[in-house]
């Protein structure tokens, strides 16, 4: 999720927001004189169909934005290409290994794991992971940072991971893998 | 960008909530509606039966509003509040970030909290449910309900405490304190 | 046509359609990333002249923690390019160009590195 991304967010919410008061505040003028507007005649043909057109724009446009909420193309992690050709390594690789391995840690619930582009040449990997109540933190942290080390070793080349230790109640994202 | 610098992205991003929940079901139900009321428009504009009311109908409702529509637009108003209030706060999460240098590591409040209770707990050894922590941006408060009859030593209570909390060196630093309950539960 | 003898030269021409070649080159590299050749996909380009293949596909790899784990990714893909183009230009009979290869997944497992005849 880009910065820019979370902005906008905020200002579709926003707008949407004051669309909803705004209409509000007219129908309670109606009912409650305040301000004096004239009212809304009957729509000739024309502006009928001005107004499905409006809409056609209106929801093309939402289902866009909903729809690039994709945290762009993560993919390639590590590439190498010479004369013979090319060799590329996709995020889920380290998604995969890592999973896998965290998954063994003793105290962890459940491991979920989430690829996703933080600028032009970086891919992140997100760790979401659930703990026993008495597990202890330090201990689990220090087995997914190994974990972590190990995958280095084996992508040869190191990745940016985000570890979140987290609670477990909220729905999990894809790929979430149960453990005892 | 440096690998510190990244990282720094890293745990700022997951402090505050993006807010993409909000916006889609936002945009889904704005969409829908705005379905609807293209299809009335083109309905109207042939012609044709509306579905369920048409463009002139709405549009008399709306100027001479009855009592149905006037909840309508309180619930709309007080819906266009919520929305604001969303879009204006800023939505930290509570979390903390644990230093380490080869990740970037946050830890939600709430197993923060756990965990300094069940240290704690190891040296109280009370029932579970007798032993709480909140854990707020620079303190953490640890409350236990004594069993009567078996005394706790406070200071011994605040140093296992601070022997977690310093294990794991959460950012922004945490001060933990520990407070017995004055009256205890019989047996345990 | 009538049948001929042993040994004369049979009307006709060898044409490989570019399925049965994409199925031969998927086996291939099945075999070499140690997967399933429904798992792989491949794209055959020409490549001025000769035959560009383009694979996307899982990895069999060991897990992180394995005693016994071997090369890293790299190494493994390009040992498996290498064979890969070996294994085209004899089995397939084609000069083979450039070889791509994309691990898309890693299939974890702690065997050692199995034949899988499918």
């Amino acid at each position: 999720m880009t910065r820019s991304n979370r902005i906008g967010n905020r200002i579709i919410i926003a707008i949407l927001g004051l669309a909803l008061i705004a209409a509000a505040a007219w129908v309670g003028n109606r009912a409650m004189p305040v301000v004096d507007v004239p009212a809304i005649p009957a729509p000739p043909t024309n502006a009928l169909w001005i107004a499905a057109a409006t809409a056609l724009v209106v929801v093309v446009l939402a289902l866009l934005w909903v729809f690039t909420r994709g945290r762009g193309h993560t993919r390639t992690v590590v590439t190498v290409t010479d004369d013979s050709g090319r060799a590329s390594v996709d995020a889920r690789v380290a998604a995969d290994f890592i999973t896998e391995d965290v998954s063994r840690i003793v105290d962890v619930v459940s491991v979920a794991s989430r690829a996703y582009r933080t600028d032009k040449k970086t891919v992140a990997l997100e760790l979401r992971v659930t703990t026993r109540r008495s597990a202890d933190v330090r201990l689990v942290v220090d087995a997914v940072k190994r974990a972590v080390i190990e995958l280095d070793d084996v992508l040869e080349t190191r990745i940016p991971v985000l570890l979140h230790v987290a609670t477990g109640v909220r729905a999990s994202f894809a790929r979430e893998q149960r453990v005892h | 960008m440096t690998e510190q610098q990244l990282y720094r992205r890293l745990v700022r991003r997951s402090r505050h909530r993006s807010r993409s929940g909000t916006v889609v079901v936002a945009l889904v139900v704005l969409a829908i509606v705005a379905i609807y009321a293209g299809i009335e428009s083109v309905l109207a504009a042939t012609g044709m039966p509306a579905l369920l009311v048409s463009p002139v109908d709405a549009i008399d409702a709306i100027e001479n509003p009855g009592t149905p529509v006037l909840i309508g637009a309180a619930v709309a108003a007080v819906l266009g509040i919520v929305l604001l209030v969303v879009a204006l706060s800023p939505g930290t999460r509570s979390r903390h970030e644990l230093l380490d240098d080869r990740m970037a590591v946050v830890i939600d409040d709430d197993v923060l909290a756990g965990a300094i209770s069940h240290a704690t707990n190891r040296e109280a050894r009370v029932p579970a449910e007798r032993i709480s922590t909140v854990v707020a941006r620079r303190r953490g408060v640890v409350r236990i309900t004594p069993t009567s009859g078996v005394p706790l030593n406070t200071a011994s209570l605040t140093t296992a405490a601070e022997q977690l909390v310093a294990a794991l060196d959460p950012r922004p630093a945490l001060a933990v304190s520990v407070s017995v309950n004055e009256r205890g539960v019989v047996g345990s | 046509m009538t049948a001929v003898a042993d040994g004369a030269r049979v009307a006709g021409r060898n044409a490989v359609s570019t399925r049965a070649l994409e199925k031969t080159v998927r086996a291939i590299a099945a075999h070499r990333l140690g997967v399933k050749a429904d798992a792989v996909s491949v794209k055959l380009t020409d490549d001025s002249g000769l035959l560009a293949v383009a694979i996307t596909g899982p990895l069999r790899m060991q897990p992180l923690r394995s005693e016994h784990r071997g090369d890293g990714i790299m190494t493994r893909i390009q040992a498996a390019r290498v064979a890969i183009r070996d294994d085209v230009t004899t089995i397939a009979d084609s000069r083979v160009g450039l070889v791509d290869v994309t691990i898309s997944s890693a299939i974890i497992s702690d065997e050692t590195e199995t034949r899988r005849v499918k």
